[in-house]
């Protein structure tokens, strides 16, 4: 069953070629996302995984489930919502809007445009050093505001999100949480479908 | 409104590239008409820069020499200074890890290695053409075996918004002949299609 999971990278020394891949998946096909928001990076991961393989993943510390792609239109139910919300901010996303009236689909989109914006933000600023292309606030996460971001990262943002033909509105406040921040215009990519694993999500 | 800009290079004879290539990682150059690795375990790569691309762009050749984590064929998108690129890759075998995915170069320097966003489960056989495809924050690889007529669909995708702008480009992992018959060019759009046979007629 192709299933969804968030997972930082580790490195696997025996590799020939490149050896970072997503924490759990050496070995094990896998479509990824990026995410530069944290030191090693997270991804987004799908993959077509068997029962076996699936709870095994789901026993490793750093990594959240987020669904199946069969159940991306299920309403998520009760106990996930604080599962998931909890899972995102501990990886400096903002997870405080899931909901049980939110499906799997507009979450992973809203997630998705997050990523999707910190890669752009990366592509801007260009290579580390860090902290300049993250998105958090250093030392203060999700809760700092977006004034306290390096300027060059906040500039960054901004041409971010003009690109992606954002509302901007939630950058005009610079006392703004970067939580607030990133779900204002995280949201808005829950009309925009992404690709992964060659699924249209 | 896109042009249908096509750049193809068929690897004849032996020597350097032709001066429509800019090499980029360690040195790509032809040997018996295919394209040849100079380092072992390492990048030969360049972008085609005698013409220009668009930001939509697909590039795509016919595997030669594969041989199992020994050697790979590059094809590239979006490739600038340094290659950063959009990256696909095989080494002919099925299984994981690290035989084909699709890869996202970053700064890594002569001696560096690109990141596996995808690492799938696919086979290619030598005379198999690889084809890659960015259109927006979507990238997609492709496989025909009957020389391009047909490529059905995507062996592999993705999401990524880090790069927006470069050219195609092509490249062996190893040492050795590995590539033959790139071609790179911009994608066309349905509308551009229909507009350009109207105004042909």
């Amino acid at each position: 069953m192709k299933r969804f999971y968030l997972t930082p990278v580790a490195h696997e020394p025996t590799a020939v070629v490149s050896g970072w891949h997503p924490s759990g998946f050496w070995g094990i096909p896998y479509s990824s996302m990026r995410w530069h928001g944290t030191d090693p990076e997270t991804r987004l991961v799908l993959s077509d995984v068997t029962d076996v393989q699936h709870a095994t993943l789901l026993a490793l510390p750093q990594l959240e489930y987020l669904g199946a792609l069969e159940d991306l239109d299920n309403p998520i139910a009760g106990p996930d919502v604080n599962r998931l919300r909890g899972g995102l901010e501990n990886k400096t996303i903002p997870g405080q809007q899931v909901s049980a009236a939110m499906r799997f689909r507009n979450v992973l989109r809203r997630l998705s445009g997050v990523l999707q914006l910190q890669q752009r933000v990366w592509g801007i600023r260009g290579k580390p050093p860090w902290p300049e292309g993250r998105l958090v606030v250093p030392g203060r996460g999700l809760a700092g505001r977006l004034d306290e971001l390096p300027a060059p990262a906040e500039a960054a943002l901004v041409r971010a999100a003009e690109q992606f033909r954002l509302d901007r509105a939630v950058l005009g406040n610079a006392a703004s949480s970067m939580r607030q921040v990133l779900d204002g215009l995280g949201e808005q990519f829950e009309s925009r479908r992404f690709t992964l694993d060659t699924e249209w999500i | 409104m896109s042009e249908q800009a096509v750049a193809t290079y068929d690897f004849a004879g032996t020597g350097a590239l032709s001066g429509d290539w800019t090499t980029q990682l360690n040195t790509l150059s032809r040997a018996n008409g295919h394209g040849n690795g100079s380092t072992s375990s390492r990048n030969s790569t360049a972008d085609w820069t005698g013409d220009s691309f668009d930001n939509d762009q697909y590039s795509f050749a016919e595997c030669y020499g594969l041989s199992s984590y020994t050697r790979y064929v590059l094809i590239s998108v979006r490739g600038a200074t340094g290659w950063d690129a959009y990256v696909g890759t095989t080494d002919g075998v099925a299984g994981t890890p690290e035989h084909c995915g699709i890869l996202e170069y970053n700064s890594v320097g002569d001696s560096g290695d690109g990141v596996f966003v995808t690492d799938i489960n696919q086979d290619f056989n030598d005379t198999d053409l690889i084809k890659i495809v960015v259109e927006g924050t979507s990238i997609s690889m492709y496989r025909s075996t009957d020389g391009g007529a047909s490529w059905g669909s995507p062996v592999s995708s993705t999401t990524d918004a880090t790069l927006t702008a470069g050219d195609a480009g092509a490249g062996v992992w190893g040492s050795g002949e590995g590539i033959d018959n790139w071609e790179g060019g911009n994608i066309v759009s349905g509308i551009a299609l229909l507009r350009r046979r109207i105004e042909g007629c």
